[in-house]
């Protein structure tokens, strides 16, 4: 939910319909692609059974609660109940701005794929309440130089762009 | 009105403070990502509370590590099944008339269902009653992709590759629910080190013993490397969940795991290249003796790991 150091709790909703499966589609963890990009997924306990987390940029927990649990934790703050949590997990809901369902333009998506963005924003998209949702996110763990990090769902934007842009602007703020 | 107005007001008390909460929390997402708070992550994981039945806690069990790869493995069928269910769907539902972009997109797929497949080919290896999807499935469908049409023909192109992705969908989906079946059984059946014990004698065993013939097993005298490679190394898929449990055991025997799956992961690339397998591995050849050799190295280490969990 958060990248870049912002808070950003756009799809909710849509990360959780987020096929379980959704990371394995992509995972290379050897970069045997040769793309020159590895990706991990993160396993978090499950009560018995190792789950895909999919919440976070550090990819910390499988469900919404469970990332609410460890940031209650880590900073010391009661969450006394169930019912306060689904309380804290509906007004994250409601708040929760509804992902722009975009497709890119075919002249945005060739630069796209170009600078080799689509390796880990992905092109692909499921189905949720249907609706097609294009995350343009692997939700895989990768080591840009800033530690593992999350593919950023870059379905908060609505992207046009050139190649100047991504060049000039992509990830810099980062570095 | 008086029930309205009565539900208004719970639901509003219920709210109004998690509202504040919410604020916290929401500062608390916000610091819990930030650089600075990675040692104070760190730290905490031993101390995160239960969130509710599921018993969470971010820090794996040694059962579950050990799990991770069959989980992975009914991961990457699932995949397969879903990839071949959205194709399926977007024939059923679309009107395709542009059969050139349908192939393009069929294609990525294809390549992702082969990946997917091939990389948790390790599974029936070493479980016998676990059988590999019939290879002619495979074979049909990408020729159903890949065949050529123009106008009106396209309608029995469609067709054909509709049915070769039912026929892929189905076996995969029964594939998947004997896995769900077998990992069910082994989280009852065995403890902590003994499951850890048997993914590592397993993996041991496919890498020493099951490499030479991988990809072979239909008779064929060659095989792609783009397939082949996922075979050797999907078998390693796991390796980073269970590094820590033999670091914790043997960082000596850690250290020399990573450099044999250096060494194997090196061989692969020289040996195997490009992104859409273009190489092909003979059999008997030069390459697959020298990938052969480095596979059964690391198989001899895990082996050696293995018995760090024989009690």
């Amino acid at each position: 939910m958060t990248d870049n150091g912002k808070l950003n709790i756009t799809g909710v909703k849509e990360i959780e319909g987020l096929p379980d499966t959704w990371s394995l589609l992509f995972f290379d963890p050897f970069d045997l692609n040769d793309d020159g990009i590895s990706g991990q997924i993160s396993i978090v306990n499950g009560g018995g059974t190792p789950l895909i987390a999919k919440w976070g940029s550090n990819l910390a927990a499988f469900k919404f609660e469970d990332f609410a649990d460890i940031a209650s934790e880590v900073h010391d703050i009661n969450i006394n109940s169930q019912l306060e949590m689904d309380n804290i997990r509906k007004l994250f809901k409601s708040l929760s701005p509804e992902p722009i369902h975009q497709v890119l333009e075919p002249s945005t998506s060739k630069i796209f794929v170009e600078h080799g963005c689509s390796s880990c924003h992905v092109l692909e998209s499921y189905i949720l309440e249907e609706k097609i949702v294009f995350p343009y996110s692997d939700f895989l763990l990768h080591d840009v130089g800033y530690g593992l990090k999350r593919t950023a769902p870059l379905w908060d934007k609505k992207m046009i762009f050139n190649h100047e842009f991504i060049s000039n602007f992509v990830h810099r703020e980062k570095k | 009105m008086f029930n309205q107005f009565g539900k208004f007001t719970m639901v509003q008390s219920a709210i109004f403070p998690s509202y504040v909460k919410l604020f916290i929390i929401a500062l608390g997402l916000f610091v819990i990502n930030s650089p600075y708070t990675v040692i104070a992550n760190e730290t905490s994981k031993a101390s995160v509370r239960s969130a509710d039945t599921s018993s969470y806690n971010p820090q794996l069990s040694v059962k579950e590590a050990a799990l991770v790869n069959w989980e992975l493995a009914k991961g990457g069928m699932q995949a397969v099944e879903m990839i071949s269910s959205q194709l399926l769907a977007s024939i059923d539902s679309e009107n395709i008339t542009d059969y050139s972009k349908f192939k393009k997109r069929a294609l990525r797929s294809f390549s992702t269902i082969l990946k997917r497949y091939n990389s948790n080919f390790w599974i029936f290896e070493v479980e016998d009653e676990l059988k590999p999807i019939k290879p002619i499935y495979l074979l049909e469908l990408e020729k159903a992709i890949r065949q050529e049409c123009y106008d009106d023909v396209c309608s029995s192109a469609i067709e054909n590759v509709r049915n070769a992705l039912s026929n892929l969908n189905s076996e995969t989906g029964s594939l998947v629910k004997q896995l769900d079946f077998l990992i069910a059984s082994k989280e009852v059946l065995y403890e902590d080190d003994e499951i850890m014990e048997e993914i590592l004698v397993s993996m041991s065993n496919y890498l020493v013993k099951s490499i030479a013939d991988t990809g072979f097993e239909s008779g064929w005298s060659e095989i792609d490397g783009f397939i082949f490679r996922h075979r050797v190394i999907g078998a390693m898929a796991f390796w980073r969940n269970m590094e820590p449990f033999i670091a914790m055991r043997s960082p000596q025997l850690e250290d020399e795991i990573n450099m044999e799956l250096s060494l194997l992961l090196e061989t692969l690339r020289n040996t195997t290249s490009g992104q859409y397998g273009e190489s092909v591995i003979a059999a008997g050849s030069n390459e697959l003796i020298e990938i052969t050799k480095k596979a059964a190295a690391l198989g001899l280490q895990l082996e050696k790991a293995s018995k760090l969990f024989v009690s």
